[in-house]
């Protein structure tokens, strides 16, 4: 029994192995970009729901985890501009004061929890641009696809993100 | 790695490795639900039956399809949206776009129980705005497994601040008390407002939900992170309500018992006792007198729908208005069910071309006449 390349797949079983291939991955991408785990599985959901649709004219692996993280992204960035999470809001009441500097075992778990809160309060972009190199591991190009702004611009808002979150964290 | 290139001089590598190993521990922590598979096939398949049922049939479900992902805006802030209040689409009204379609069910706004809500004499907090989970699915699909739960903000003059509420669709995984409480609480704290930009939560960011218990009908929230604040004791009594009617819009829910890191607590911010039971206090001391409960901020809704306005009016007069590009294009009274101190509402039909909407709910002052109390939605009719 041969095994088809992803060219002979239907769009049943190419949604089959997408899934096991990167249904966690992009559960927890959303999840740090949403803070809201049961919405980003749902996101996730919607996109590979979308795929099955279009997988007759992707027909590639690649081009479909491009396809399910732009429209994770996009999905992601909707869901927030319809949760008015107004960043001057977070800007103004800052995180909890208690976050030791000092990098200890005991203390990682402290200092991941203030990683991530900062990350909360930084606006959209920024936040995606942040999550895309620094945990999916993203390049440039890739995240710029999946962001669907240039290149330039990502590296904008990573510079302007990581600024931000180093602020914010020195400031605890 | 694969960088092309480190970003830039935002810092020491220190600073990346630290980001890079938080978001990857804090990313090992998230476990999806295992059924997921089984979820997406399930939609998939719905979706081909509704295409080869006719398109854009209002009663296909609440997925969208056929979208693409930079399209899916809308799908997703419908799908969090909650609420639309549609009225079954008149013959005269605009047609969904092709692949757009308006489900029916599913999205029934929480509306039968909802304004009964405030009416409550103190002693029976039961009758306060439950949840009102919208029924089963219509179309024979697996129950649901969100529910649009009531979930309250402050809002209103910043020295008078009242209630509001508005109701999120939110994800459950077993449907019980403690899962609903837990769902509400945590998107309670998730953000600094509501789907309203005008709606806020006094509660410092950073706070998490610890723990749920219910006990009979009290339920034990167990809150971290809770930072020093400097409030006013107006605002904080307002936030221990804001908890409160949050925590027992779930049925069966008529008190909240307060844990601060797990152990009980005397005052909260120094400002207000939070000492035994903590229950709602009487509707007409902290909610807003006036609530546009639907369409809610940021809905988009058919051409024919429907607008509810509540409110706790001494003369049961509230007055609505709808703008479109800073033009009046209704105005009218709204005479509640009710008057005051109880919470009076009225559901009115409004049909409205195409186009994005201000709806405002408000009262006019018996002194002077002027508005107040204004409370407004921005609502796209499709």
């Amino acid at each position: 029994m041969t095994d088809p390349g992803p060219r002979q797949w239907g769009a049943d079983e190419a949604v089959t192995r997408l899934f096991a291939a990167h249904y966690r991955s992009l559960v927890r991408l959303a999840t740090l970009l949403l803070h809201d785990q049961g919405a980003a599985e749902d996101i996730v959901q919607d996109g590979y729901v979308a795929l099955h649709g279009r997988w007759a004219r992707l027909r590639d692996t690649d081009k479909a985890l491009g396809y399910l993280r732009t429209s994770v992204v996009n999905r992601c960035r909707s869901a927030l501009r319809h949760r008015r999470v107004v960043e001057t809001h977070l800007a103004t009441s800052r995180p909890r004061t208690d976050v030791p500097s000092a990098e200890t075992n005991a203390l990682d778990q402290l200092r991941h929890d203030a990683v991530v809160t900062a990350l909360r309060a930084l606006p959209p972009r920024q936040r995606e641009a942040v999550v895309l190199r620094y945990y999916a591991e993203l390049s440039e190009a890739e995240t710029a696809e999946a962001m669907g702004v240039s290149r330039g611009a990502v590296k904008s808002h990573t510079f302007r993100g990581l600024a931000a979150l180093k602020q914010s964290l020195e400031a605890q | 790695m694969r960088h092309e290139r480190n970003p830039a001089p935002a810092g020491p590598t220190t600073h990346e490795e630290t980001l890079r190993r938080a978001l990857a521990a804090y990313a090992e922590r998230i476990e999806p639900r295992p059924d997921a598979l089984s979820e997406i096939r399930r939609r998939i398949h719905a979706r081909g039956t509704a295409a080869a049922r006719g398109r854009a049939r209002p009663s296909a479900g609440r997925w969208w399809y056929g979208w693409s992902p930079l399209a899916a805006g809308l799908v997703t802030a419908v799908v969090l949206a909650v609420a639309v209040a549609a009225v079954g689409l008149a013959d005269g009204a605009p047609a969904p776009a092709p692949g757009v379609s308006v489900p029916a069910h599913g999205w029934a706004p929480p509306a039968s129980a909802d304004p009964s809500a405030a009416p409550v004499p103190p002693t029976s907090p039961a009758a306060g705005p439950s949840d009102a989970a919208p029924g089963p699915d219509g179309e024979g699909g697996p129950p649901e497994r969100r529910a649009a739960l009531a979930v309250y903000y402050l809002g209103g003059p910043a020295d008078r601040p009242r209630l509001y509420r508005e109701f999120h669709r939110l994800w459950l995984h077993d449907g019980s008390t403690r899962d609903r409480i837990t769902a509400a609480v945590r998107n309670m704290l998730d953000g600094p407002s509501g789907m309203d930009p005008d709606y806020r939560s006094p509660w410092p960011t950073g706070t998490e939900l610890r723990g749920v218990r219910v006990d009979r009908d009290v339920a034990t929230i167990d809150l971290a992170g809770v930072a020093r604040r400097d409030v006013t004791e107006d605002e904080a009594r307002l936030a221990v309500q804001q908890l409160v009617w949050t925590v027992t819009a779930v049925p069966g829910v008529t008190g909240v018992r307060l844990r601060l890191a797990g152990a009980p607590v005397g005052r909260l911010w120094d400002r207000v006792d939070v000492s035994g039971v903590l229950r709602r206090a009487p509707a007409a001391e902290v909610l807003a007198p006036v609530w546009l409960v639907s369409p809610q901020h940021g809905d988009t809704v058919d051409g024919t729908f429907e607008v509810h306005v509540a409110g706790i009016l001494p003369e049961a007069t509230a007055r609505l208005r709808i703008q479109r590009d800073g033009r009046t294009v209704r105005e009218q009274t709204v005479t509640l069910s009710t008057a005051g101190p109880a919470q009076g509402e009225r559901r009115l039909s409004v049909t409205l071309p195409p186009g994005r909407y201000t709806i405002s709910a408000y009262a006019t002052s018996p002194a002077d006449g002027s508005e107040q109390h204004l409370d407004d939605h921005l609502v796209t009719v499709r």
